[in-house]
């Protein structure tokens, strides 16, 4: 079954997915509408940096979706979407993408079937079926086999493996998830920004990428993943005892002093712990490295309970804004901002970080339209942050992608919207 | 008198049921009190899990209170178990879906594979037992030691992956991961939700042949294990019963070596090995979970390991009710079973 072909008027976006740039559930069918079958207006409360905007709209996040089927679905004003995140394979698509949902079991099998109704040309593939294969040594003897066409979550290793194999390849596309460190500036002695340096100082960046980040991420020291407008490619810091000690002399630790360190139980968080445990130690730092589950640390780090944690972000959309206001930004530290209220969706307050230049910088950023000097803002807020921040930016997650030589055109794109197995095929 | 005596029968049967009855009812409720506990014990913020990392303060409290985690405990204790009584397990926010729809999912998966491997360990390690311990410090002994200690000591990760690249990579004997072929994706219409028992009923020979070589494998890995655990437990049963003096006194009878095997020794050991029988099916249907992640096998130890580390709280709650269940029924049926071995026990 195929979606209803899509007209404008289908472009009249869930409220909810735009609160963010001031449009509202009260707002939206003023703001969002279709003048026609081919025109839609979006009028902005305030203005925006198009560049944003348009990042915004074309993520995954969005789809233009069929009007009338969602509006035959609406529960208590939610727009549809309970049912669209329930919806079975067996009710129509209410989507207009080149490939509808056919079946799909959690933890089990998603299958895609082509849109022979897309508005833009017909997929080559008939069919993309997903199985959920956990353990990657069976991922990898599946594609060996031949019975899998393409492999997503391989191991390091079984990248090495899987090199050079004759009719076998494996793709590595950056991805906008990146590894950072967080240090509580609401603790002592990381209230001191030459501490923080100092950390950064012991992060073994160019070993760690030979070794544990083999095939899974390239160094990246700033919050704005490569590939988006903006980002910063410098590595303004470097694996450095000696200058590490000497900040810490500064700021009277030079015998060096200890902290509890929380990380994710997985790779590779937990190997980069335990690598920057033995470099810190080097410095006089003791590190006691504590392991969890994420649903464990998660709420730590919303109560600002944690001293030091290493966890990764995944933006959510391809704009540098769609970071910046999660790692240089703070709505505390605005001025005539409530202070006394608690901001536990926002990561710098989590590490009592509250920058107020940065944070007007970031907004300013968020609201200039000429690219160029949206990009320079950017590199300017990515400067200052370097040095000041209590995040310590190490790596860009790297999707490592084995498949068979026959497919081709397959598409991963780091701003989300441009990955796709629209034009993918195989020979 | 025969009617008195068959009335007092009838009777004690009867008292028996309802104080059997009334054990299960406690225990379930004993069950309920230690699965909710282990849920607001665990140091982990369900509104979180569910409504994400990001939720302001606002959006927090909104959350807790649509789950009902602002009641005080009793009362949400009290909330629980009548859902629970309802067959209402809550939904599961990693699927979407009903926990109990995904229970009733996910469980047939891991009974078939859990079934197959007791089976294949049954198989395999009784008779594999009672040989070693006939033949004790033997070459055969020897063989069934090492072979018993080996299954024991080989991680299941690598005996699942070896047993991929053995027999479904080079040979191309079995399937490879998953419960079965793409192309058989809905052939089969759900009736048991086990698989082999569906395509049978449904008379598809090649869905139930690619289903049998989908299982094959991670049975095979799993009975292994259970076969080499069934064996090490029938040999020490066999050579306790073979010290014993009725045996002596079958021998010094006449009676042939297969005679005190079959009529005295195994009929002695039924006792002990329906117990680890009963204990093994259950942990293979409770820990199933590293054998499901190798083999892509969509069971319930790979939902409730998911469930748990991603704080689902209502489908670990009701997979750890399910398991709770399950060997509190396994129990019971063990007991049975006592009875009909053993006259004493009646």
């Amino acid at each position: 079954m195929t979606a209803s072909p899509s007209t404008r008027n289908d472009m009249e976006p869930p409220a909810t997915n735009l609160v963010q740039i001031g449009i509202t559930k009260e707002n939206v069918d003023r703001v969002a509408r279709a003048m026609d079958d081919v025109t839609f207006v979006l009028t902005l409360p305030e203005a925006f940096a198009t560049s944003y905007i348009l990042n915004m709209l074309s993520s995954s996040y969005f789809g233009v979706v069929d009007q009338k089927l969602l509006e035959a679905n609406v529960q208590g004003g939610d727009f549809g979407s309970r049912w669209l995140s329930r919806r079975t394979g067996q009710e129509p698509s209410a989507g207009s993408g080149p490939f509808r949902i056919a079946t799909y079991r959690a933890s089990d099998v998603l299958i895609l079937e082509r849109s022979d109704g897309y508005w833009r040309f017909r997929p080559p593939l008939r069919r993309v079926v997903f199985r959920h294969t956990p353990e990657s040594g069976a991922q990898r003897l599946l594609l060996e086999r031949g019975d899998a066409d393409m492999a997503f979550n391989l191991t390091a290793s079984d990248v090495e493996a899987l090199r050079g194999r004759s009719g076998l390849k494996v793709e590595l596309f950056p991805s906008r998830r990146v590894f950072y460190f967080g240090f509580n500036t609401a603790n002592k002695p990381f209230d001191d920004p030459r501490v923080r340096r100092a950390m950064k100082h012991l992060i073994d960046y160019e070993g760690l990428e030979s070794s544990v980040m083999k095939n899974l991420g390239r160094v990246h020291q700033t919050f704005i993943p490569s590939g988006n407008l903006g980002a910063s490619t410098e590595r303004p810091f470097g694996f450095d005892t000696a200058r590490a000690r000497s900040l810490l002399a500064e700021a009277g630790h030079a015998q060096g002093f200890s902290f509890r360190l929380h990380v994710a139980n997985r790779r590779p968080e937990s190997d980069i712990a335990t690598a920057f445990q033995a470099a810190a130690g080097q410095a006089g730092v003791k590190v006691e490295v504590v392991t969890m589950p994420p649903s464990q640390l998660i709420p730590m780090y919303r109560e600002r309970r944690t001293e030091a944690l290493i966890l990764s972000f995944y933006g959510p959309y391809g704009d540098p804004h769609a970071t910046a206001n999660k790692f240089a930004f703070n709505p505390a530290a605005l001025p005539g901002a409530d202070t006394s209220r608690a901001y536990p969706s926002e990561l710098t307050w989590r590490l009592g970080w509250a920058p107020t230049e940065l944070s007007q910088k970031v907004i300013a950023a968020s609201k200039e339209s000429d690219a160029k000097k949206r990009a320079a803002m950017y590199a300017d807020i990515q400067r200052i942050y370097g040095g000041t921040s209590p995040f310590a930016q190490m790596f860009q997650a790297i999707q490592a992608t084995g498949m068979r030589a026959s497919v081709e055109n397959y598409r991963y794109g780091s701003r989300g919207a441009d990955t796709s197995f629209a034009f993918a095929s195989k020979r | 008198m025969a009617v008195a005596q068959a009335g007092a029968s009838g009777a004690g049967a009867g008292r028996r049921i309802g104080a059997t009855l009334i054990e299960l009812a406690l225990t379930f409720l004993g069950l309920l009190a230690v699965t909710f506990a282990i849920g607001r014990l665990m140091p982990i913020d369900p509104v979180v899990a569910a409504g994400g990392a990001d939720l302001s303060a606002e959006q927090y409290a909104r959350v807790k209170a649509e789950m009902g985690l602002d009641e005080p405990l009793p009362v949400q204790f009290v909330q629980f178990v009548a859902r629970l009584l309802q067959g209402d397990f809550g939904r599961s926010f990693l699927t979407g879906n009903p926990v109990a729809d995904d229970i009733l999912r996910v469980f047939p998966a891991t009974v078939e594979l859990a079934t197959l491997g007791t089976l294949i360990g049954a198989l395999i390690g009784i008779p594999a037992g009672v040989i070693a311990a006939l033949r004790q410090g033997g070459a055969v002994d020897t063989i069934v030691r090492v072979l018993t200690l080996v299954g024991y000591s080989m991680p299941v990760f690598w005996k699942g992956l070896m047993l991929l690249l053995v027999f479904y990579v080079l040979l191309g004997w079995a399937e490879g991961p998953g419960r079965y072929g793409v192309a058989f994706e809905g052939a089969v219409p759900p009736v048991t939700g086990l698989l082999l028992i569906d395509a049978a009923l449904a008379g598809d020979r090649a869905a139930w042949s690619d289903a049998f070589g989908h299982l094959v494998l991670p049975a095979a890995s799993l009975g292994y294990g259970a076969g080499a655990y069934l064996a090490r437990m029938t040999r020490s049963f066999v050579l306790e019963q073979l010290r014993q003096e009725y045996v002596t006194t079958a021998r010094v009878k006449g009676a042939s070596e297969a005679s005190v095997v079959l009529r005295h020794v195994l009929p002695n050991c039924g006792v002990q090995l329906v117990t680890t029988l009963a204990l093994t099916y259950g942990l293979l249907l409770e820990g199933a979970v590293l054998t499901e992640t190798v083999f892509a096998w969509p069971g319930l130890g790979q939902y409730m390991t998911r469930a748990m580390f991603n704080a689902d709280m209502n489908a670990v709650l009701g997979g750890t009710f399910v398991i709770g269940a399950v060997f509190v029924l396994l129990n019971l049926l063990s007991d049975f079973a006592y009875r009909w071995l053993d006259p004493r026990a009646r």
